[in-house]
């Protein structure tokens, strides 16, 4: 088990903090990929790359925590802005490039303002770069309906980047 | 990053170009591993192992066992109802003359 976390661990985390925008968030979903892991191996079947099946797991994990902040922000009885989730300044990692850490925020902040599943599909195809057949596959979605989804989503977020520039 | 503000898909292209460049912080290796050593590993075996586990040397006697006293109860409930009824259908055939 440690051989696997180990293997895994960086890859898993490069791909969920394109979902999450603070360590904790981080800590919290690699743990949570990994536990489902550890809970689903009776049903991985070796035929299927062990990688393919962790990355699923990794982004049904981050689509579920995008979910998960929905349902929390709806139901807030304050209204909360859907950047709440914004790193604290002390919190944010020193090390790195701070203009594409700064750029990454605020892709994630305006990313936040679309529904999960859209959300989801715009981190995987802007930020990771993959493409719209590899996330209809990763979801079990048609091309079609991913391809639709992806067209609306930019759709909306075209009209949010106008309403930040206007305002 | 000075974009033109008339054109949306070009401030985002360019967004998305820095933002993919950055790389997220180290995440607590050994706080995972931890919680990898806590949690448990439940290994689902096949149906034939299931199976002869249902037949496994410490149950098969009780399982005979009670098995025999159910079949001896039945049987026995049988044979009874059937004493109860032999007589009466002998009284019937009687008084039929046989016809029935």
């Amino acid at each position: 088990m440690e051989i696997l976390v180990g293997r895994h661990q960086a890859g898993v985390a490069r791909l969920l903090w394109r979902f999450v925008r603070t360590k904790a968030d981080l800590d919290d979903l690699v743990q949570e990929t990994f536990l489902r892991m550890v809970r689903g191996l009776p049903g991985w079947r070796a035929e299927q790359p062990f990688v393919h099946w962790l990355t699923r797991i990794a982004t049904n994990t981050g689509r579920d925590y995008f979910r998960r902040q929905t349902v929390r922000r709806r139901w807030m009885v304050e209204p909360v802005a859907a950047d709440q989730d914004a790193p604290a300044p002390e919190a944010i990692d020193p090390g790195g490039d701070p203009a594409a850490r700064a750029a990454a925020n605020e892709v994630k902040a305006l990313l936040a303002q679309l529904s999960p599943d859209e959300r989801t599909l715009l981190t995987l195809h802007h930020l990771e770069g993959w493409g719209l057949a590899q996330i209809a596959a990763q979801f079990g979605w048609t091309l079609t309906a991913t391809k639709l989804r992806a067209w609306r989503a930019r759709g909306r977020l075209r009209a949010l980047l106008l309403t930040n520039e206007s305002s | 990053m000075k974009t033109s503000p008339s054109n949306p898909d070009s401030r985002w292209d360019e967004l998305v170009r820095q933002a993919r460049s950055d790389c997220g912080p180290a995440i607590d290796g050994p706080a995972l591993l931890r919680a990898m050593r806590q949690a448990p590993v439940t290994l689902r075996e096949d149906w034939v192992t299931e199976f002869t586990a249902l037949f496994a040397s410490a149950r098969v006697v009780p399982a005979c066992l009670a098995a025999s006293c159910a079949f001896a109860g039945f049987a026995s409930w049988q044979a009874w109802n059937a004493w109860q009824v032999l007589p009466w259908a002998e009284l019937l055939s009687t008084a039929t003359g046989g016809s029935l």
